[in-house]
């Protein structure tokens, strides 16, 4: 029973608000500081999404630029394939 | 009997060096957009912004010199594109590209200098604390790409630069350039 003790007394530190005064929110509680803190929330949560969505874009673009150009050829217009790409397979 | 059969082949569609440097540059920016959310936040908690009695911020000084940054993020982009044609052409607008953000970061320093000298320093308040915090990782950040620019000219001047080493080097210097003028308003204005 008393190792559930400090687990059942947790929600009391619910009513102790102002132990939160470290924190620029909290300590500063204007609209324009709540509102400052909406919007870098958002700014922090969508930017990280934002620029990985970007690289994957530039990447899927230049994939599909590579893909439609085709394996490289030579001069009779036959596929060019490096050696190294190339294994014996038995039958 | 045995008989060859091709594997799959795999085409390389994004540089090594721009892949690295993508990924640094989404780091960095949130080093970046950390540090604006705190200043945001920490400047919107404050009654009175900057704090009485602090040195105010060198505004049109500073406008002109970010003029010449964005100058230098547009020169280094045509020497990209001249670069692919002709690299001996390249020189000049490269070389115009560096000089403008060598005298960037040199313009920081004397206006940092200024600063100090009328009381606004690291400990002088919150407003000192930010600014030179924000203001200095940037100019970090430009210092290091001023470093990468120079390698890149020297380079090309022997004859020696490729596209894939100059790609990386311009996304750095995009960046550095790209991310001033957010902070140039945040900050200064």
């Amino acid at each position: 029973m008393h190792r559930l003790l400090p687990l059942a007394l947790m929600p009391l530190l619910l009513a102790l608000p102002s132990a939160a005064w470290a924190c620029a929110v909290c300590g500063g509680g204007t609209e324009d500081n709540r509102v400052e803190f909406i919007v870098t929330t958002a700014v922090l949560t969508f930017l990280p999404l934002g620029l990985m969505f970007g690289i994957f874009w530039y990447f899927r673009t230049r994939y599909l630029a590579v893909a439609n150009q085709g394996p490289p050829r030579d001069e009779a217009g036959i596929p060019r394939l490096p050696a190294a790409e190339s294994a014996p397979v038995a039958d | 009997m045995a008989r060859v059969q091709p594997l799959p082949v795999r085409y390389q569609i994004v540089p090594h060096g721009v892949m690295g440097m993508l990924i640094f540059v989404v780091t960095e920016a949130m080093l970046f957009a950390g540090l604006m959310s705190a200043f945001v936040i920490v400047k919107g908690a404050a009654a009175v912004w900057p704090p009485p009695n602090q040195p105010r911020l060198p505004i049109e000084e500073t406008a002109l010199n970010s003029a010449a940054l964005l100058a230098s993020g547009a020169f280094l982009y045509f020497a990209g594109r001249i670069f692919r044609e002709d690299a001996e052409r390249a020189r000049l607008p490269m070389a115009i590209a560096l000089a403008l953000g060598v005298f960037f970061v040199g313009f920081q320093g004397a206006e940092w200098v200024g600063l100090i000298q009328q009381g606004l320093t690291l400990t002088s308040s919150t407003h000192g604390a930010f600014f030179y915090l924000i203001v200095g990782i940037h100019g970090l950040h430009a210092v290091a790409a001023i470093l990468a620019l120079t390698w890149v000219f020297v380079r090309l001047t022997r004859r020696e630069l490729t596209q894939n080493q100059l790609a990386p080097v311009q996304i750095f210097w995009y960046f550095v350039v790209g991310v001033w003028p957010i902070l140039y308003w945040l900050v200064y204005l």
